[in-house]
């Protein structure tokens, strides 16, 4: 069988010396702290045990002789018709923040939101959503979000603040100075109109765009190649091929949910024969380059020969002018994707994340060559999503700086963290006559402002959206402002002398711009108020895009030939060089989330740790350089130097390092604050735009050592067939390849005990492996459904992270450029649990329906159950994490605990744990079927990793029912389960990986 | 010593407020200026009629229209000849009310007036303008000169206010303490108010408000305002019992310091013996002794004596453990007192009231549902007293739908954080009685819970409840089962046999 590996030490065979030390530490902690807490020697003296006696004694008497505390009932005053006490409310609402965007259901209970689903109405995002979505009901419970204006970091009130501002405006407007928004990308269109409104009233007024992680060069691209300053379309769903330049669509890249569901759509089976095909170009390990059929290494610099050599070889078969003048050649065998790419022109996608012009005006010449436009890529219908361009925001930074500018408002933006030259932002800052931010945490920008005017949380705020043409989408408060804040656009217009609420405004709006849409395109006569009440309730209000016209494109390639010219240029004044990259990760993004715990304990989907950044390297330069996991390395270019720790990362090109952004905030909350390192600093502009990788860096050992909080390791699974996996040319021959070894078990499945007998229902779940793409959704929406703790970095290190599912990462193959495999994994319900067989005290027990309980009250921590489970699902508290000092994060405060579900028990100290298949959903459908006098319907019970996955890589349902969507995977030839040849029955089913490669012996 | 003030400027302090009076005599038919409902809008009512033609209406409509009053003759005419019901209300109160709808008229009038483009008043002229704006400001001066007399007279208020509160000593408590416990005699043979008022907490059923109740709604006011009240109580039934005896000033005041005294520390407890507890340690002692002798001292010499006495007291004290060990957390018969004297006996049983009518959401909510403010408002918006605590327990509701404060209620039926249960799965899938948990409910003038509430009260229940499993479609995918009850292998289906006592069905 082929090697799987999960880290490189595994590979070598070394032993984990460091970690594995931890974990010997880890298994004494306990007692060792009792006893040093009790400061008793290794003898016990009869005093100690009279001691001891009498406490335990007075303890039970006192135990025995309190009285009930008393609980009251307080009921409403007035009761809202709608709001029944448990009972879940559903809102459909948007995320609406900068650059991200999702359609979502709220769900509330008794009045608050305490957790996000999908909206299957929508069908951009489709009922999906990703982590950072999931955890954003969190930062609503944000004990460090602002409580009420401030002015010069002292309270205020709104008045006051408004009284002093808004003359302030006049005077610098009546004198003709300039007043600057510098906002996030705005894509609700009711925002920008009352930006409008505020240039009209105060002229002078400039808005700048800014976007910390800016996709500036795609947008000046389009331009220079079809005047049309936008960001296309790009149709993942009808390409057969993807070939993405280091762009990771699936995990961050423009809209990665909706890329998501697009791209999944064409790797499920399903039956099917065909599947699209992935290659990915990049430098380091991305989400979506771990699902790509073949990824390719290469260094930032190499993209654009790459992409040249690509283009002209393309152009040749086409006819079409060659430039090869002075180019060097590919890096890479580019012979046979060029091949794949003349085949199935017209039905491919070449995408590219950098943030150079040049070669975004080579990616479009590419794709127009292909004959791409109107098919995969679609200008008409463009992505609004990030609208800032830096060449904007670097004149704007200038001018602050010479003191040409009065009066700015920041709006959603943080620059004094996330600028590439933050220093110059914050002496510009000094030269203003009146700052003023919109942020609802003191953050690193708002701290250096003469007045902070918070905005309200999203779900607490009316809101619209149009993150792509032709899909408007709506955002509805789900709770009362918890704190004095006000929605940005409300303190704009007061500015402005508008008294108006900004939920009068949005419906004006509608009802002026959007509303005519709805007629002009649906002939279905509406009153506006049916129309809103609708778009309301639905969350989304779509236009049809067969409606939209296809206007013709004519590609400007007068520039070609001085874009190449830069390009082989630029490369050779890089050659030979180390490259720094700087990403951004999935869980953290730019940064402005930091302060969530449960973004910051999500493990990386790649590298599996959580609660940092780090330099990642390829294992061959650290071996050259002698540097190991954990090594903390200087990093120097011309304007910028860190100290970070390096982690060996396979498949990481050599001779380059990357590093995430968004971490080492200082002003995010006790949370975020100093929580990696910022690396914002080496981002630099050149061709006009913000770069995200830096050549020339220096990198030397300091000879200190870092301990990761790494979590892959925590559970191994030995080598056994976790993984199975077959290629496409393979499964089509024989639908069973690479999952031989099923039936062979099946057939030798033997076991002592008695079958169970599951009456009526029998829960399932089958988890399809070629649609996961690893991007930790379901984690977090498991954490948030099922109130999981968080335990911070130390006790990660400890291996107790106590996440009910987890996504295992395997690799396979070179450590230069690995295959990888990712596994959601889940406690598994065998039918013959033999977790189930160890406990002392029955808490573990095996049900009617097939599932495996656990009942908390009853567990005594013995951990036996833990020590006998395969698959490594059971989790220990092995503290209280709940009202506990130590665990400083939501579960320690009032306000935190609000995001708790009321439904599911919060566990205390000394009890294990494990996923229940989101048994309080499967009771609450239940009970749903029963009192609706029916059966239950396949779907009627959606577990929270299932509800929103982006991917759709889950199905639950019955086992008894023969026709159930989930009979029917766990019959697939594909099918099989973990560790199967124990012969416990499990009842999660996992279908074989299928990649499109070309078969290769083993 | 307090004689020094007038009974007319005592007797003002004691007029209700007629804003309320409105709510309570005319509010269900009448409304100022938001138009006609069962009776005219009384907007400008006071304009219309002369004051003492209102008075002897408001007092008895029905003689005025029987003895052919024009007037009164027109409106019940008017509004479809319903007659409006007599009043009991003082002279001094329907001159109040109607000096408060004047007002209130007032107020509305000017808005009209203000309004610029009333076309009506264009083709007035500008003489009559003039005259009318004289008269306006002459109003506003009388007004402002009217209201610095009664910020002034609110003043002289204010300091006697400050002067009273001072003067309340220990012994006056004690005096008031005396008085009210009858420990001292009322000079005019007025009742002891502890017969009815208790002072100390009790759990059985006393319908009239404790002392600690009385002194809390009064003591809002001040303390000469609240002997003022004492004195003349409002309720019918204080009425009645001081209709022939008056409590003196002196006295009255004596009772408004002990009820202030004790607003803050609440009724006092009796001193419970600790009976259990003595006997136990006794018994402990006791074995303790008889083992000791057994052993060492040797003092009894009949040695079975001393082992009977281990054993037996052994045998008490390892029972005492057990049973109070098993009875840990369940409080079966938890009666504790609530802020309300409500009872489900008179209104379940007496009134026929549905549970479902109060406690609207046991059949599809996990919860029943604890009845709002506004739900115990629907019914007694009208129904102000009742016969057995009078108004003063229905005043409770009143209060916190004005001052927007819910009532607190005290939660009897506690179930662990770490149990499910649902109300909707036992109420209308299961088909059982709320009686079968939570006793008679409909004989309960205390409520108390009735069932211990334990697992293993829960898991009889599962075993010996049958399932609706005929009834309900849910259930048709049991085939086996079905299967089983068609052939006779069995003869019911209860809802353990289904999964009922799985772990998982109520802890997760």
């Amino acid at each position: 069988m082929k090697n799987y590996w999960k880290s490189i030490e595994e590979k070598n065979q070394k032993v984990i010396s460091k970690i594995a030390e931890e974990k010997d530490m880890s298994q004494n902690t306990i007692i060792e702290t009792l006893l040093e807490v009790m400061k008793f020697d290794n003898s016990t003296s009869r005093r100690d045990f009279l001691k001891l006696g009498g406490f335990s004694l007075a303890a039970a008497t006192l135990a025995a002789s309190c009285e009930a505390p008393i609980n009251k009932s307080i009921p409403f005053l007035i009761k809202p018709e709608e709001v029944v006490s448990g009972i879940a409310n559903y809102y459909a609402s948007s995320l609406i923040d900068g650059s991200d965007y999702c359609s979502i259901l709220v769900k509330t209970r008794e009045g608050r939101p305490i957790k996000i689903e999908g909206n299957e109405l929508s069908t951009l995002t489709k009922g999906g959503t990703n982590a950072r979505v999931q955890a954003s009901v969190l930062s609503l419970y944000d004990t460090e979000r602002l409580k009420e204006p401030l002015h010069k970091n002292s309270k205020t009130s709104w008045g006051e603040a408004d009284n002093k501002i808004t003359p302030l405006l006049n005077s610098i407007n009546t004198k003709g100075s300039k007043i600057v928004i510098l906002s996030s990308t705005i894509i609700s269109p009711s925002t920008n109109s009352v930006y409008k409104a505020f240039v009209k009233k105060f002229p002078n007024t400039q808005i700048v765009y800014y976007d910390a992680i800016s996709a500036s060069a795609i947008l000046m691209g389009n331009k220079k190649s079809f005047n049309r300053q936008v960001i296309p379309d790009y149709r993942f769903d009808k390409a057969d091929i993807i070939v993405s330049f280091g762009a990771d669509f699936l995990g961050t890249w423009l809209s990665p949910i909706e890329y998501t569901k697009q791209y999944v759509q064409n790797r499920k089976l399903n039956g099917k024969s065909t599947m699209s095909k992935h290659i990915q170009f990049e430098t380091g390990m991305s989400l979506t380059g771990s699902n790509a059929d073949e990824r390719i290494p290469i260094k930032p610099s190499e993209e654009g020969i790459i992409l040249i050599n690509i283009y002209n070889q393309l152009a040749k078969i086409n006819g079409s002018p060659v430039y090869n003048i002075n180019v060097p050649i590919s890096p890479v065998d580019i012979k046979p994707i060029v091949n794949e790419l003349w085949t199935k022109r017209e039905k491919s996608l070449i995408i590219s994340n950098s943030n150079d012009i040049d070669i975004q005006i080579l990616v479009n010449a590419t794709n127009y060559l292909l004959g791409n436009y109107l098919n995969t890529i679609d200008l008409d219908t463009p992505l609004y999503v990030k609208q800032g361009i830096d060449s904007e925001m670097e004149a704007f930074v200038i001018d602050m700086e010479e003191g040409n500018i009065d009066a700015l408002i920041i709006n959603n933006v943080n620059p004094a963290y996330d600028y590439q030259n933050a220093e110059r932002f914050k002496r510009g800052l000094t030269k203003l006559k009146l700052s003023i931010s919109l942020a609802n945490t003191l953050d690193e920008t708002a701290a250096l402002v003469d007045y902070v005017c918070p905005d309200n949380h999203f779900l607490e705020s009316w809101n619209d959206a149009e993150p792509k043409r032709g899909f408007f989408s709506l955002a509805q408060p789900t709770i009362h402002k918890l704190f004095n804040t006000r929605a940005s656009q409300e303190s704009l217009l007061k500015w402005i002398g508008e008294n108006i609420d900004y939920h009068n405004y949005i419906q004006k709006y509608w009802e002026e711009f959007i509303f005519p849409l709805k007629n002009e395109f649906i002939n279905t006569e509406f009153e506006f108020r049916q129309f809103w009440n609708k778009s309301l309730q639905e969350g989304v209000f779509e236009i049809p895009s067969s409606t939209v016209s296809k206007k013709s494109l004519k590609f400007d390639s007068i520039t070609l030939q001085d874009t190449i010219y830069t390009i082989v240029q630029n490369k050779k004044s890089v050659f030979g060089d180390i490259e720094l990259q700087l990403s951004e990760s999935v869980a953290i993004g730019h940064g402005k989330h930091a302060n969530n715990p449960w973004l910051q304990e999500l493990p990386d989907p790649i590298s599996k740790i959580c609660w940092d950044n780090y330099a990642t390297i390829s294992p061959i330069y650290a071996s050259e350089n002698g540097l190991q996991n954990g090594d903390i390395v200087t990093i120097i270019s011309d304007s910028a130097e860190i100290e970070i720790p390096v982690l060996l990362q396979p498949g990481q090109a050599k001779d380059t390092i990357s590093i995430a952004l968004g971490y080492g905030r200082e002003n995010a909350g006790k949370v975020g604050n100093k929580v990696g390192k910022n690396v914002f600093q080496f981002g630099h502009i050149a061709n006009g735009n913000t770069q995200y990788y830096r050549s020339r860096i220096k990198i030397s050992k300091t000879g200190k050592t870092h301990l990761f909080a790494l979590t892959q390791t925590h559970h191994s699974m030995e080598g056994r067939a976790i993984v199975r996996e077959t290629t496409l040319d393979n499964y089509i021959e024989n639908h069973s390849s690479g999952n031989e070894m099923h039936e062979k078990y099946h057939e030798k499945a033997r076991t002592l005990y008695k079958a169970q007998a599951h009456i009526g229902y029998h829960w399932g779940l089958s988890i399809d492996l070629n649609a996961c793409t690893g991007c930790g959704n379901c984690v977090i929406a498991c954490q948030a459904e099922n109130n999981v703790p968080v335990i911070g970095k130390d006790e990660v290190r400890r291996r107790r992270i106590m996440h009910w599912m987890r996504i295992d990462r395997y690799y396979s193959d070179s450590i230069e450029n690995p295959q990888v495999y990712h596994q959601p994994i889940m406690c598994q319900h065998c039918d013959k649990a033999p977790c189930e067989n160890v406990c002392p005290v029955s808490a573990t027990m095996h049900s009617n329906d097939g599932l495996n309980h656990i009942a908390y009250n009853r567990c005594v921590g013995t951990r036996y159950c833990m020590n006998n489970c395969p698959y490594k699902v059971r989790r220990f508290n092995w503290y209280a994490y709940s009202e506990n000092e130590k665990f400083d994060f939501h579960m320690n405060s009032e306000l935190g605990r609000m995001v708790l579900n009321p439904d599911v028990v919060v566990r205390s100290r000394g009890v294990v744990e494990k996923c229940s298949l989101c048994i309080q959903r499967i009771q609450e459908g239940v009970a749903k079927a029963k009192l609706e006098n029916r059966l239950l319907i396949d779907g009627d019970i959606k577990p929270a990793c299932l509800q929103s996955c982006p991917a759709d890589a889950l199905v639950f349902g019955n086992i008894n029912d023969e026709n159930s969507k989930l009979s029917l995977k766990h019959l697939d030839k594909r099918n099989y389960h973990l560790l199967e040849e124990l012969s416990i029955l499990p009842s999660v089913g996992y279908l074989t990986k299928v990649r499109n490669k070309p078969n290769i012996k083993a | 010593m307090l004689n020094f003030l007038g009974t007319g400027l005592l007797s003002s302090f004691a007029q209700t407020d007629p804003a309320e009076l409105f709510d309570d005599y005319c509010a269900d038919c009448h409304s100022i200026g938001e138009g006609d409902m069962k009776g005219p809008d009384l907007l400008g009512v006071e304009r219309k009629y002369n004051e003492d033609w209102l008075i002897k209406f408001i007092r008895s409509a029905k003689t005025m229209i029987s003895s052919g009053d024009k007037k009164a003759v027109d409106i019940w005419e008017k509004y479809n000849k319903s007659k409006m019901p007599d009043t009991n209300l003082s002279e001094l109160e329907i001159k109040s009310l109607i000096q408060y709808i004047g007002n209130l008229n007032k107020n509305k009038v000017e808005v009209i007036t203000s309004t610029p483009s009333n076309e009506n008043k264009s083709s007035v002229s500008n003489s009559t303008n003039q005259k009318i704006e004289n008269l306006n400001s002459k109003i506003d001066k009388y007004e402002t000169e009217l209201q610095n007399f009664e910020k002034k007279i609110d003043l002289i208020l204010e300091y006697h206010k400050k002067s009273f509160s001072a003067r309340i000593t220990d012994e006056e408590i004690n005096r008031g303490k005396e008085l009210f416990e009858g420990d001292r005699p009322f000079t005019n043979n007025v009742p002891v108010c502890v017969t009815c008022h208790n002072t100390f907490k009790i759990d059985s059923l006393n319908w009239n408000p404790s002392a600690h109740d009385i002194a809390k709604v009064l003591s809002n006011r001040d303390n000469m305002e609240m002997s003022t009240i004492i004195i003349n109580p409002s309720s019918n039934k204080m009425k009645e019992v001081l209709k022939d005896n008056k409590l003196t000033d002196d006295e009255s005041f004596y009772i408004t310091a002990f009820l202030q005294s004790i607003v803050k520390p609440g009724l006092k407890e009796h001193k419970k013996i600790p009976i259990k507890l003595i006997l136990f340690i006794i018994v402990c002692i006791l074995m303790f002794i008889s083992f000791f002798d057994l052993i060492f001292t040797k003092i009894v010499k009949q040695k079975w004596l001393n082992i009977t006495v281990c054993f037996v007291t052994a045998v008490f004290i390892g029972n005492t453990i057990i049973v109070n060990a098993r009875n840990i957390g369940l409080s079966k018969g938890y009666t504790p007192i609530q802020p309300i004297k409500f009872s489900h006996k008179i209104h379940v049983k007496e009134n026929k009231i549905n549970c479902i009518f109060c406690h609207n959401s046991p059949e599809f909510s996990i919860e029943s549902g604890i009845p709002s403010t506004n739900v115990c408002m629907n019914c007694h918006n009208k129904i102000k007293s009742g016969e057995m605590t009078g108004q003063f327990e229905i005043n409770k509701i009143k209060k916190s739908f004005k001052n927007k404060k819910p009532i607190e209620w005290i939660k009897i039926h506690n179930l662990p954080d770490h149990v499910f249960f649902s109300h909707a799965q036992h109420v209308n899938v299961g088909k059982i009685e709320c009686q079968t948990c939570h006793g008679a409910i409909d004989e309960m003038d205390i409520t108390s819970q009735h069932a211990s509430l334990s697992m293993g009260w829960c898991v009889k229940c599962h075993r010996e409840s049958e399932v609706q499993f005929e009834n309900n479609k849910y259930y048709s995918n049991h085939k086996e089962l079905h299967n089983d009850l068609k052939l006779g292998k069995i003869n019911n289906v209860t809802a353990d046999k289904i999964g009922a006592n799985d772990c998982a069905k109520c802890h997760y």
